[in-house]
């Protein structure tokens, strides 16, 4: 009968379509809607509204069972994001469905009386409700596009109800969370397109044949995947978002956070690195050497043991941290990184021993389940006191016992649940853990992973130690004043959800063959843990002394641990700042991000100012020939001044010349004038002497005619008067003789002044003739050189022709 | 084909250009036909274009020749699937953004000369989308270019005129270079239509000269490194609702003439062969890590989203130097759905300031309780800003990541989620603030001061952020369509 069942999980059944994953993801966010819409008018009907949704979803939840049981459910939301969102429900997303909107729900509950007297209570219910069915997506998708989609979704959604407070703690946690789930969320989302780009397809199901036959370099995948999930997964050094943010939430929240929303981290490694990295034909059939030899080389194998190594480390860390810390839910923070580390470690131990790896899945598995219910189970039973006493430090808050005799009843539960103590549920799934690491160690025969496994047994020592150190602290000693006198009373649905939570540790640990036989192989369909495997872990019995004496040495050397390191005042050791990771990675990171955005900035400035300075220099060149033009233009404004003045002095010097002129020929028109006067003063004096000699002719022709008429008159006397007339003329003549003489006189004065002209015109000719001679030289002075030269020349010539005569007679 | 829709590309363009003379006649004796006009304008333009859907989708190509200047140099329009992508996401954005502005900027200086110029602008931008030859398009690329300078310098504060200066110097010297490609183009290829592609076929210094002088003209329009150093004085200086056209809009004007020199005058095969696409995704790859870092250190609200075009706008450059069809289905798809985030983002910037006078980053603590539709629109933007899914930035960055791994380009992946995570960085510790941020001395929540918007211009921011989540999520997806048959219709040479 055990064999069928084993072999009908690795018959991978039909494949059913059926909305209801689809249905587990829309009740949610409906219900958010709805919470939303009534959150300002009926508190009551919200709380209802929200616990509704929740139980709703985990009634879709439970419906899927019979079909998964059958085979594996799909359902398609074609075109939605272009791609379309595409889910597929296995045995094995069933159970993180169902642990999740199971212990979602009973959270709800618990918040609608935790948060009564919390403000925003609405916000908190509608991003309550959209976180559930963002995680329920994560784990229902049925590729890895879907499941990116809604893991962002998850990221972006829950960074609210970390921040619920609104303090400075919580508004630093919440940015540090987001910020990391957002890089991480990318470091993912470059996986997932690589992968996409190298195979063409996304889907969850075994495809290292493709990654094989693609020029894919597996590890860097990996890589990224496990880089983007384990944030989410709190793996170290990437966990340091967790101890910040799950504190500072609100209870119900810190709950499922630690609880469940970081096994969506765990789900998606485990999807990827123990599914999508293996063979489809590696179910362990055929011929087994082959396969054998294949899976050997398994890119997978190497990741996982990394994963391994990965896990050793963050379970180690986290409890040396919780040993650490004294806030009670800070440890419970770093409890859940410790628990991350065992959970990683299993699906390490499953990937690196390939189809041999059942029991490593099956460990994991049924660690995450087990971690959901007393981490979930714890963070509640703290809010239960916090909502007294506003007071979490085990320093503070003490001696709960009293107050609180349920609450310690249920934390003894989940404590023995955690520390693994045979009866709870921890026991069982820590042992198949402890069976898969001995397992590893013995199947490679190395010495690293023997060692592992020491380290694995001293940290469930630790796990014990803290646990110890946190119920003595908030639940033993004396109740502070402050508390003594407030009433721990709460509505019964509160207990009911504790008692639920301690229920559940105690079933599983008193059946715990029950689960595994039910959900933790069933869900290995699909996966390639071959038969033989699986028909082990079927007939497993942790009733076994081998396995309780293992028990019994972890709880002998908690105790030990617990008094020496109570007693070494261990937990009272302040870690130095400086060696947390965040010290020695992140604040460099940090850091170095801004350094870059600053030289950035300063670049780009730089680049401005050059252009700024171009700009500048073009300027100045333009002003350099706009001045250089203005000088020119002054240039020629100068000198067409000049030659303005000087035409200026021109037309002066003109009119100047124009005034002399004009003057000079006034003085010659005068000197004219007077000359015409004298002229004219000479004409009329040659006139009025011309009139002066007539009139004397007249007189003188009177007078000969008087002389005529007397002639007439007188003949016969004419005789004797002839001797009177003879006297008469030798008187005449006398007076002419005097007359000619005067005229001879004034003829010679004439002459004298014709004379004197002579000499005044000799006199300006010399000077004149002198200044001739002054310009034209001596004669003596001329060209004598030349004279001389010119005689020589003519000597010569003369010479030569003589010579040439003689020269010629002397032939002949 | 009927003669209605032959004339559908000149009756869109034309009909802005009038109604900015009828606006401008119009507005002297009443603003409130005034604003009726600009609505209407912008509206019938949008579902001008809107009517051409039909024949696009059945992969008609609408050409129309108008005259010609000289032989093979024609004024024509031509409505191809990219065409209509652009201009019927410029004109939607542009009828909201108009909207919104009806309420913005009635406190504000101006009106008279804003809405007029808003509407010559919308007319210069779908001529540059529309039209059929590169002539046709660099006459419209410079009037949009000088007209949008009047929108730059509105406030005509020293601050702004001095940006607006910076913007036109390198408007001109980007215009020049432009015009330079266009002659060379011309000489080379014998036409600057875009009907025969590829223009020029074979490589040669002249022809590398004239890519470069594109790379210059458009790339400056774009904000390209180290062209962009106009982008983040301009865009924040200008009323918001301009910011929000100039970042969402006009840059994308630089991406469509790169995507039409890329495949309609080199031709994929020729840039292939040459490599010159290399230095494009150089600078592509500089100016999204350096406006991405550079945004960070941002104090204001509208530099830091300015700087955050500048990172964005290198998706785009990006994308098309990669020269596949996801890579391309990418590209067209980041210009729609960056179209609709920056103009949230910038409408939303606008209404915080508007209502509250705060620009300062760290001065926006609690503004999301005071306005929360403001401030979800403004949310829903910024994450999908980040490519958070199911947003529509979600959706492009995939593709051009796809893209970019076909051609074997992981790097160009590696800087795409770094300039994500950049976003992540300077978007969400605004949002952060806005919604939980506690101002200084207010101790819990004070009553919750409700000092939302009014209607006229929620209404557009809403739907502007309610169009990156559908656009993201819906099957029915149109955007996404477009970018489909224009990537398949690029890659096909242009037919």
């Amino acid at each position: 009968m055990m064999l069928a069942a084993a072999s009908e999980v690795n018959a991978t059944a039909e494949t059913i379509a059926s909305f209801l994953p689809a249905a587990a993801i829309g009740i949610p966010f409906a219900g958010s809607v709805a919470a939303f819409l009534f959150g300002r008018r009926a508190e009551k009907l919200r709380n209802a509204c929200a616990a509704l949704a929740a139980l709703l979803t985990l009634a879709a939840v439970l419906c899927l069972y019979p079909l998964v049981v059958r085979g594996q459910v799909t359902w398609e939301v074609a075109g939605v994001l272009q791609s379309g969102l595409f889910f597929r429900v296995d045995f094995y997303s069933f159970v993180f469905a169902a642990l999740m909107s199971f212990i979602w729900f009973l959270a709800t509950l618990h918040a609608a009386f935790y948060m009564a007297h919390e403000h925003a209570q609405t916000r908190f219910f509608v991003f309550l409700l959209a976180t559930l069915a963002s995680c329920l997506g994560v784990v229902l998708a049925g590729d890895l596009f879907t499941l990116f989609v809604f893991f962002e979704l998850m990221t972006l959604l829950s960074y609210v109800l970390v921040i619920h407070e609104e303090t400075k703690d919580a508004m630093h946690a919440g940015a540090v969370m987001l910020y990391l789930g957002v890089a991480g969320g990318l470091c993912l989302l470059l996986g997932i397109l690589l992968l996409y780009a190298g195979i063409g397809t996304l889907e969850i199901k075994p495809l290292q044949e493709l990654i094989a036959a693609s020029a894919l370099n597996p590890y860097v995948v990996m890589l990224l995947f496990v880089i983007g999930f384990g944030v989410k997964a709190g793996m170290i050094p990437l966990h340091i978002w967790l101890p910040k943010a799950h504190p500072v939430a609100p209870s119900p929240a810190s709950a499922l956070l630690s609880a469940l929303m970081i096994k969506t981290g765990a789900y998606g490694i485990f999807r990827v690195v123990g599914m999508i990295f293996t063979p489809a034909a590696g179910a362990g059939d055929g011929d087994a050497a082959a396969v054998h030899a294949a899976l050997e080389m398994l890119p997978a194998r190497q990741a996982g043991y990394v994963l391994i190594w990965l896990g050793i480390i963050t379970m180690f860390a986290g409890a040396l941290m919780a040993l650490l810390s004294t806030a009670a839910k800070k440890i419970l923070a770093y409890s859940s990184v410790s628990q991350m580390g065992y959970i990683l470690m299993g699906i390490g131990v499953a990937a690196y021993l390939g189809t041999e790896g059942a029991m490593g899945f099956a460990g994991a598995l049924y660690h995450i389940i087990n971690h959901a219910f007393f981490k979930a189970g714890f963070f509640l039973m703290v809010g239960t006191i916090y909502m007294v006493t506003h007071e979490l430090d085990i320093t503070v808050a003490r001696g709960m016992l009293k107050k609180v005799p349920f609450v310690a009843i249920v934390f003894l539960i989940g404590f023995a649940g955690i520390g693994g103590i045979p009866g709870f549920n921890g026991y069982v799934s820590k042992t198949l853990l402890h069976h898969a690491i001995v397992e590893a160690a013995e199947h490679s025969h190395s010495m690293p992973l023997f060692l592992a496994e020491k380290i694995f047994t001293v940290t469930s020592a630790m796990t014990l130690c803290y646990f110890t150190r946190l119920f003595r602290g908030l639940f033993l000693g004396d109740i502070p004043d402050r508390f003594a006198k407030k009433s721990f009373c709460y509505p019964w649905p509160v207990y009911a959800v504790l008692g639920v939570f301690g229920t559940v540790i105690l079933a599983i640990g008193l059946f715990p063959h029950f689960l595994l036989k039910r959900a933790v192989i069933p869900a290995a369909q699909g996966f390639m843990y071959n038969h033989h495997a699986l028909e082990h872990l079927q007939e497993i019995n942790v009733w076994n002394w081998h396995d309780v004496q293992g028990i019994l040495v972890v709880l002998a050397l908690a105790a030990i641990l617990y008094l020496v390191l109570d007693r070494s005042g261990f937990f009272a050791l302040n870690p130095p700042g400086w060696l947390s990771v965040e010290y020695l990675f992140y604040r460099p990171a940090v850091r170095l991000l801004q350094t870059a955005c600053t030289a950035g900035a300063g670049f780009d400035s730089l680049i401005n100012g050059i252009c700024l300075q171009v700009y500048r220099l073009g300027r100045r060149v333009c002003l350099l020939v706009a001045s250089l033009d203005a000088s020119l233009n002054e240039a020629y404004r100068r000198g067409g001044g000049a030659v303005r003045t000087l035409a200026e002095r021109t037309g002066q010097l003109d009119g100047a010349l124009n005034q002399v002129y004009k003057k000079s020929g006034g003085a010659v028109r005068r000197l004219a004038g007077s000359t015409e006067q004298v002229d004219n003063a000479l004409n009329r004096a040659y006139i009025k002497s011309g009139g002066a000699v007539r009139r004397l002719a007249d007189h003188t022709e009177r007078l000969d005619n008087s002389l005529n008429r007397a002639y007439t008159k007188s003949g016969g006397a004419v005789r004797y008067l002839a001797g009177h007339t003879e006297q008469l003329d030798t008187a005449l003549n006398r007076a002419y003789e005097k007359s000619g003489g005067a005229a001879k006189g004034l003829v010679r004065k004439t002459a004298d002044f014709d004379e004197l002209l002579d000499a005044a015109y000799e006199q300006t000719g010399k000077r004149s003739r002198r200044l001739w001679d002054r310009l034209r030289g001596q004669p003596s002075d001329w060209n004598i050189k030349n004279l001389n030269f010119d005689a020589l020349l003519v000597a010569l010539m003369l010479g030569l022709l003589l010579f040439i005569i003689i020269y010629y007679i002397r032939l002949q | 084909m009927d003669k209605v829709t032959d004339f559908l590309p000149v009756w869109i363009v034309a009909l802005p250009l009038v109604m900015t003379f009828v606006i401008l006649a119009v507005e002297r004796r009443s603003e409130k036909l005034r604003n009726v006009l600009v609505v209407a304008a912008a509206a019938v333009t949008f579902l001008s274009v809107a009517a051409l859907y039909p024949h696009v989708i059945g992969g008609e190509i609408i050409r129309l020749q108008l005259f010609s200047l000289l032989p093979n140099l024609v004024v024509s329009f031509r409505v191809d699937v990219l065409s209509f992508s652009l201009s019927l996401l410029a004109s939607f954005v542009w009828l909201l953004v108009t909207v919104y502005s009806l309420e913005y900027m009635r406190h504000e200086h101006g009106c008279n000369r804003y809405y007029p110029i808003l509407i010559a602008t919308l007319a210069s931008c779908m001529g540059v989308f529309l039209a059929g030859d590169f002539l046709t398009l660099f006459v419209f690329f410079e009037l949009m270019s000088l007209i949008s300078y009047i929108l730059v310098v509105h406030e005509e504060t020293l601050e702004a005129l001095r940006a607006g200066y910076k913007y036109l110097i390198l408007t001109i010297i980007g215009g020049l270079a432009l015009f330079f490609g266009i002659i060379v183009t011309f000489e080379l290829g014998g036409s600057v239509s875009l009907e025969s592609t590829p223009l020029i076929r074979e490589p040669s210094p002249l022809a590398l000269l004239a890519f470069l002088a594109y790379l210059i003209g458009f790339g400056m329009k774009a904000g390209m490194f180290p062209l962009h150093i106009w982008l983040p004085d301009a865009h924040p200086v200008a009323p918001s609702p301009a910011s929000a056209l100039l970042s969402g809009i006009m840059l994308k004007t630089g991406a469509y003439g790169l995507l039409r020199v890329i495949f309609h005058v080199f031709g994929s095969k020729l840039l292939l062969e040459t490599g010159w696409t290399m230095l494009l995704s150089i600078l592509a790859i500089i100016s999204i890590l350096l406006g991405s870092a550079v945004a960070l250190t941002q104090e204001d609200l509208k530099r830091r989203l300015a700087y955050s075009s500048i990172g964005q706008m290198g998706y785009i450059l990006l994308g098309m130097t990669v020269l596949n069809e996801r890579a391309l289905l990418g590209d067209v798809f980041h210009i729609f759905s960056h179209a609709f985030m920056k103009s949230t983002l910038f409408l939303a910037a606008g209404a915080i300031i508007l209502q509250t006078g705060k620009r300062k980053i760290k001065e926006l603590a609690g503004v999301g309780r005071q306005m929360p539709a403001t401030m979800l629109a403004f949310s829903l933007a910024a994450i999908s800003m980040m490519g958070i899914p199911p947003l529509s930035g979600f959706l492009s960055k995939w593709a051009l990541s796809l893209g970019a791994l076909d051609a074997g380009k992981t790097y160009y992946v590696v800087v795409l989620l770094v300039s994500s995570l950049l976003n992540g960085l300077y978007y969400l510790p605004i949002i952060i603030s806005a919604f939980f941020g506690k101002t200084e001395g207010e101790e819990g929540h004070g009553p919750a001061r409700f000092n939302e918007v009014p209607p006229k211009m929620l209404v557009p921011v809403v739907l502007l952020a309610l169009t990156t989540f559908l656009f993201g999520v819906l099957p029915w997806n149109v955007p996404f369509d477009l970018s489909q048959m224009t990537a398949e219709f690029l890659l096909r040479g242009g037919f």
